[in-house]
């Protein structure tokens, strides 16, 4: 009985092995595979992540839903191309872009997932990110030429065009902010009244300093008519700028988002009336004050000109350096569209240098617009003033819009 | 009582043995797959640990550049401080690109991100030293 007993618990000890081996083994791959599928969910997270938010960002820059839609898909196809793309309702502040995507699993499979359905979301809109932004506008007599028929608010004329872009781009900038943004706006043609006193300069009832109220600004927008006998000065259009940004109303602080948007239908010609009394300042006034330019259009320029194009370029840089982004609109620049790029080796240094060909006009607006390396992001080019307003449209969206989620 | 006493020692001898040398085989084949197993766990999620900084790393790249003020070396010098958590350093030269370039018409920039992994184990023949990992982001410039 003795034996009998002891050979049973032996045979019992041989069958426990084996099954909690078996059991082991088992628990172990399980986990492995776990531990290689979830791993694989989160990389396929991570890489659906950053295509919903670069779908996002492409698309709120656009002023239609569709066109939105459009981008958006593009860009998440881009960095994602086996995921799928919704459009969660977006408001009119903020775009919102879903994607989702099935990954296969490789280990969890035995446990009855073939498949797992991931999704993430992006939302792009106004951020709480502080932003002074100052709107620079051409008001020289070109502005108010054809095809106004006579009259400046006569649709299609490029001033009454510009001032319902700018009244727009204020409202979008300001009515999504809280608070956050703030707008100025200025004029500019030869020379501002005061210092310089002359009915043909830009009166202060069209100039309002940088300010949350978009009331106070539509005023001062309204306000503005186009006028010439001063000259075309875009370096003072720039200083009036620089004069805002370093004023007692900017937002203090280094996180601030500065941007000025300049627009402007031509090149600098100067006038030597502007010369004498409230002259414009040394920065914005050619040397030699005998030296007219009163051309138009492509024709060759004087060295006052080519003088004022070099000081309009220094004034650029010295406002990019205080951290100020600057986006140019070029409507109906004179010559022939062109692929140049500001990063083309000495491209801007030829400004100022060479005769004033047909491709000066935008060789200049080029080089002062903060636009990246090899890009010229940050400029504009507008053939006919209708198309005014979907470029300020798209340019507020640029400074205001960011990833909010 | 003397026979009663002999089967037992031969049972023990003949059944006792060889039941305690498979019991040791099993233990001496599990045990190494155990630890290959649980070794190639931690293996393969250090991995993709690695895959995902590298991945968080391009997108945010490309971010800072799709705002359009940044420059490539400032985009490249963000993304090295970023991935300094990795064991393996990225080289700002041979791993980090930045390319500007046009997506569905508007202008958009890429950053690709990779790393030179070097894996826990060290098993020549079986297992490469290093992985590289990979991966572009690519964003639309937007400003600001």
């Amino acid at each position: 009985m003795n034996t009998n007993h002891q050979i049973a618990r032996y045979r019992d000890e041989r069958g426990q092995v084996l099954p909690v081996v078996a059991l082991l083994l088992v628990l172990f791959i399980g986990m492995m595979g776990l531990a290689v599928d979830v791993g694989r969910l989160y990389v396929a997270r991570a890489e659906l992540v950053r295509a919903v938010d670069a779908a996002a960002l492409a698309g709120v820059l656009e002023s239609t839903a569709p066109a939105a839609q459009t981008k958006a898909t593009a860009y998440l196809e881009e960095n994602q191309p086996s995921a799928e793309v919704t459009f969660p309702a977006s408001t009119s502040e903020s775009f919102k872009v879903k994607g989702t995507r099935s990954v296969g699993m490789i280990f969890m499979k035995v446990l009855g997932f073939g498949a797992v359905d991931i999704s993430a979301n992006a939302t792009a809109g106004f951020g709480n990110v502080r932003s002074d932004t100052v709107l620079i506008l051409d008001a020289t007599s070109s502005m108010g030429d054809s095809p106004c028929n006579g009259s400046q608010s006569n649709s299609g004329c490029p001033i009454k065009e510009a001032k319902g872009a700018a009244n727009s781009f204020i409202d979008t900038l300001l009515a999504g902010s809280t608070g956050y943004s703030k707008v100025g706006f200025a004029p500019y043609r030869g020379c501002y009244n005061p210092p310089r006193t002359n009915n043909s300069c830009v009166p202060t009832s069209m100039i309002q300093d940088l300010t949350t109220s978009a009331s106070a600004l539509h005023t001062k927008v309204d306000a503005t008519s186009a006028s010439g006998g001063t000259g075309t000065n875009v370096c003072l259009g720039l200083y009036e700028g620089q004069s805002m940004f370093n004023g007692a109303n900017a937002t203090p602080g280094a996180t601030v988002v500065k941007s000025l948007v300049i627009l402007t239908d031509g090149d600098n010609h100067y006038n030597s009336s502007s010369f004498g009394q409230g002259a414009p300042p040394s920065e914005c006034r050619p040397g030699s004050p005998n030296s007219s330019d009163s051309s138009s259009g492509c024709s060759p320029s004087q060295s006052s000109e080519r003088t004022l194009d070099t000081k309009t370029v220094a004034l650029a840089t010295a406002l990019e350096a205080q951290g100020v982004q600057i986006y140019v609109v070029a409507f109906g620049a004179c010559g022939t569209s062109n692929s140049s790029k500001p990063s083309d080796p000495g491209y801007c240094n030829g400004v100022g240098n060479n005769d004033h060909d047909n491709a000066a006009d935008r060789r200049l607006l080029k080089c002062i617009a903060s636009s990246t390396d090899t890009t010229n992001d940050h400029y504009f080019e507008v053939p006919t003033a209708t198309d005014l307003p979907a470029v300020f449209q798209t340019i507020a969206k640029q400074i205001g819009f960011r990833l909010t989620e | 009582m003397f026979r009663s006493s002999r089967p037992r020692l031969a049972s023990n001898a003949a059944v006792r043995r060889p039941e305690r040398g498979q019991a040791l085989l099993e233990i001496g084949v599990l045990l190494p797959l155990f630890l290959i197993i649980v070794l190639g766990i931690v293996e393969v999620t250090n991995a993709l640990n690695t895959h995902i900084t590298v991945i968080n790393t391009a997108r945010d790249g490309a971010r800072m550049g799709s705002k359009g003020a940044a420059t490539d070396a400032q985009i490249k010098n963000m993304v090295v401080m970023e991935a300094d958590r990795l064991r393996d350093p990225i080289d700002p030269v041979a791993d980090i690109t930045v390319e500007y370039l046009t997506v569905d018409g508007v202008d958009a920039v890429a950053v690709e991100v990779c790393n030179e992994h070097t894996l826990l184990l060290n098993v020549p023949l079986v297992l490469p030293d290093t992985l590289r990992m990979c991966s572009t982001t690519t964003m639309r410039v937007v400003g600001s």
